[in-house]
């Protein structure tokens, strides 16, 4: 018997009808074995078996599951490589990430027993209803040919413009608009992320050759939009009224 | 198959919105139970073993496969419960795989079915040891207890878990169901009282015929 008794995996020779020639002492720890590979792996998996290690011209790997000595269905990974009709198989068995795996997946499965499908069904309207509700807290109305208005409500986050920027660019394009008043008299709360969103919208009218404006600014929301990293540098006014007034 | 296939690879994908829609687009082409669990469900579980067994996947991906699929039968079952209104009969059911075996799927669609007929159900699940299924079975005294394995070697399970259960003193019928029923015989196992079902087919058939039985009992 030569070195590769001393392989730390189990490890096995085999000749070309998968006759075991030789194995390492720890292949022998694990695995009660006899003449032959096959008889190591689970019957269901033999024809998996055969399939990887009669692969003789090229390296080759695969699950397969195999018979030891504490467990008759354990999960191992095989590797075999060929070489002048002798097969080198090196056997290792799935470690404890599997068992991890299968821990959550098991956890999931009680979780999902105790789920009322119903609230979940619920909750997922709800944000399906939420969706809506945002899409429809940017209209874009049409003021005079060259100005139009978006009220915005509701609270300002980073949803409120993304689901929006689209259409509110495309309707400012096709419509030709020199002005574009945004009213933030509906505005509830802001976040940090929803002004950057905001700011970045404004920036992107002022590239197309827009001149934003901004309408209703409450205390709160001049305090968000200070901290801003980059206040727009357009027109506030303070009542819609006013807007008008300077349109008209 | 199709279908299956198709549904495999979102199972695969873990994309519970998706597999989701699929089944509620057969289950919206009057498709009844039976077909979806046969035909759709399971033929993509096998199609997701047979992936397994010529190497394209690992059992990493299976088990995440499963546990998607495990979502989308109970809300299946949920929605079903709304759409149907369905009539207690009486009887109640519990569902359990022998110790260590954690195939449960199968038995899931099972339980499931044994639901749309009226019966009082409960899903146990995977590698529930004998002495807990017959604390759980004195206290709850079900009709029916269902035993699922997949594995041959769990088949030596089978033997205590039949004799000790059919002894209960309310006597429940136990019945035995998996994949390898369809391949081997096991009735060695079991006694002359025991019911050995291959597939979901002949649990439906079962249901069918008892729920008929019951239906008589109640006219005499």
């Amino acid at each position: 018997m030569s070195d590769v008794k001393y392989s730390p995996q189990p490890y096995f020779l085999l000749d070309r009808d998968f006759n075991i020639l030789e194995f390492s002492q720890i292949g022998a720890e694990i695995f009660s074995i006899g003449d032959m590979f096959l008889e190591l792996v689970d019957w269901e998996s033999h024809k998996k078996a055969t399939n990887i290690l009669g692969n003789r011209e090229s390296r080759a790997e695969g699950e397969l599951i195999m018979k030891t000595k504490e467990s008759p269905y354990a999960l191992f990974d095989i590797s075999v490589n060929w070489n002048e009709d002798k097969g080198h198989v090196i056997c290792i068995e799935k470690d404890h990430r599997l068992a991890e795996l299968e821990s959550i997946v098991e956890k999931h499965r009680k979780r999902l027993a105790e789920t009322n499908i119903e609230l979940l069904e619920k909750k997922e309207l709800v944000e399906k209803t939420l969706f809506e509700i945002k899409s429809l807290s940017c209209p874009f109305i049409k003021l005079t040919k060259s100005a139009a208005l978006v009220p915005l409500f509701g609270n300002l986050d980073e949803e409120l413009i993304s689901q929006n920027e689209k259409s509110v660019l495309d309707k400012t394009q096709q419509g030709g608009y020199l002005e574009i008043l945004f009213d933030f008299n509906g505005v509830g709360d802001l976040t940090n992320e929803g002004v950057e969103a905001f700011v970045s919208l404004v920036k992107e009218l002022q590239l197309m050759g827009l001149q934003p404006c901004i309408i209703g600014i409450k205390p709160n929301h001049a305090f968000y939009l200070n901290n801003s990293k980059t206040v727009p540098d357009v027109p506030f006014l303070n009542s819609l009224s006013k807007a008008f007034n300077k349109l008209i | 198959m199709e279908k299956a296939i198709e549904l495999a690879q979102h199972l695969l994908e873990g994309d519970q919105d998706t597999s989701w829609e699929l089944i509620e687009d057969e289950r919206k082409a009057s498709k009844d139970s039976l077909y979806i669990y046969e035909n759709i469900i399971t033929a993509a579980m096998r199609h997701i073993g047979h992936l397994w067994e010529t190497n394209k996947i690992t059992v990493a991906d299976e088990h995440l496969a499963t546990s998607t699929c495990d979502y989308i039968l109970a809300r299946y079952n949920w929605q079903n419960g709304i759409d149907k209104q369905i009539s207690s009969n009486g009887k109640k059911a519990m569902f359990l795989c022998v110790e260590n075996e954690q195939h449960f799927l199968g038995l899931k669609m099972a339980s499931q079915l044994f639901s749309e007929y009226g019966w009082e159900t409960k899903f146990h699940g995977p590698n529930l040891p004998l002495e807990y299924v017959k604390k759980a079975a004195e206290e709850w005294k079900p009709d029916a207890i269902c035993l699922s394995f997949s594995i041959l070697y769990h088949a030596e399970n089978l033997r205590p878990y039949i004799k000790e259960l059919e002894e209960l003193p309310h006597h429940p019928v136990v019945i035995v169901g998996g994949r390898l029923l369809s391949q081997y015989e096991f009735e060695r196992y079991g006694s002359d009282r025991t019911l050995f079902l291959k597939n979901l087919e002949d649990v439906n058939d079962w249901l069918d015929r008892h729920q008929h039985g019951v239906k008589m009992n109640v006219r005499c």
